[in-house]
């Protein structure tokens, strides 16, 4: 299972896929992300992330109608899984645990 | 407005599968539009050949992973076949210089000092640039891909020879000029047929 477990930009990419739901594209993504992580992603980087969620089964995709402002061709549409629904779930626990005890400060937090 | 098509061709020679291509071709273009409305065209353009660059190691690497082994024998029949294409060529070449020669009774020998080594690029440059060219005609996936494994294999081996025969008498220049052109002159020639598709259509 280790395999499926995302990585740092996995999990962005990932995360960004939640949040626009279902007909998120490469483009979307990759604005979403850049925008919350303040990095400039190329569409490239974001679409290799995206074929390996895709082998890892977090995300699945199909392909839309084409779109004339996309020179007639279509875009791929992403959604996550009940796979990747639990790899999230399980990043906001893994999170959240390595994270308890440390104060906003980034000190040890004053025990209650 | 379309965005550049040598641009899009050039993403498209790198031999990237088509699930991959399309959607970020489709991306790309989509982006172009809005940022032509909002930057203007120049803009846009500059804009759309820097995302390519951009995109260029993330086609490869799809590329790579997608490659199988009849692509790899596909790869190497497209190299074997470009060089003795260019081979024949330049051979019916030299056979046509040399007949010429003979008709108007000049040695190349003739020739001072520096304009036969400069001959000699001349001819290593057509052939190499040829052979790019024969190469990215012969490979309708991956045409750029093969170019350069091509310019890559003939600078391998110009510098095999040469470190294994220790030059073998030839002059230092020759050494150091053989593998940059054998290297870069396929990729010109691939970027020339790319540039000529372009003008036509598309590869796919």
């Amino acid at each position: 299972m280790a395999n499926s477990v995302p990585g740092s930009l996995e999990l962005s990419v990932l995360l960004a896929v939640a949040r626009l739901g279902e007909g998120s594209y490469g483009l979307t993504i990759r604005d979403d992300v850049s925008e919350r992580t303040g990095h400039d992603y190329s569409v490239g980087a974001v679409y290799t992330t995206l074929q390996r969620l895709e082998e890892k089964r977090l995300v699945s995709s199909r392909i839309s109608d084409p779109v004339p402002i996309r020179g007639g061709r279509s875009r791929r549409e992403f959604k996550v899984t009940a796979a990747g629904d639990r790899a999230l779930r399980d990043a906001r626990r893994v999170a959240a645990s390595v994270w308890a005890g440390v104060g906003a400060n980034n000190r040890p937090e004053p025990a209650r | 407005m379309k965005p550049p098509r040598f641009a899009e061709v050039l993403l498209e020679s790198l031999g990237a599968e088509a699930s991959f291509l399309e959607p970020l071709l489709g991306d790309l273009a989509e982006r172009f539009a809005l940022r032509v409305e909002r930057d203007g065209v120049g803009a846009a353009r500059r804009w759309y050949y820097r995302e390519s660059v951009r995109a260029t190691p993330h086609l490869l690497g799809d590329w790579r992973r997608s490659l199988r082994a009849p692509d790899i024998r596909h790869l190497a029949g497209v190299m074997l076949s470009s060089f003795f294409f260019t081979m024949t060529l330049l051979f019916l070449a030299a056979e046509l210089a040399a007949g010429a020669a003979s008709a108007m009774e000049f040695s190349p020998r003739a020739l001072s000092a520096p304009l036969l080594p400069a001959l000699w690029v001349l001819i290593g440059v057509t052939c190499t640039v040829m052979g790019g060219y024969i190469a990215a005609w012969l490979d309708r996936r991956a045409p750029l891909v093969s170019a350069v494994a091509l310019g890559l294999t003939w600078s391998c081996s110009a510098t095999a020879i040469g470190g294994l025969t220790r030059g073998n008498g030839a002059l230092a220049w020759y050494w150091v000029c053989a593998p940059v052109i054998l290297a870069v002159g396929p990729i010109v020639g691939g970027v020339l047929r790319l540039r000529a598709v372009a003008r036509t259509g598309g590869l796919r």
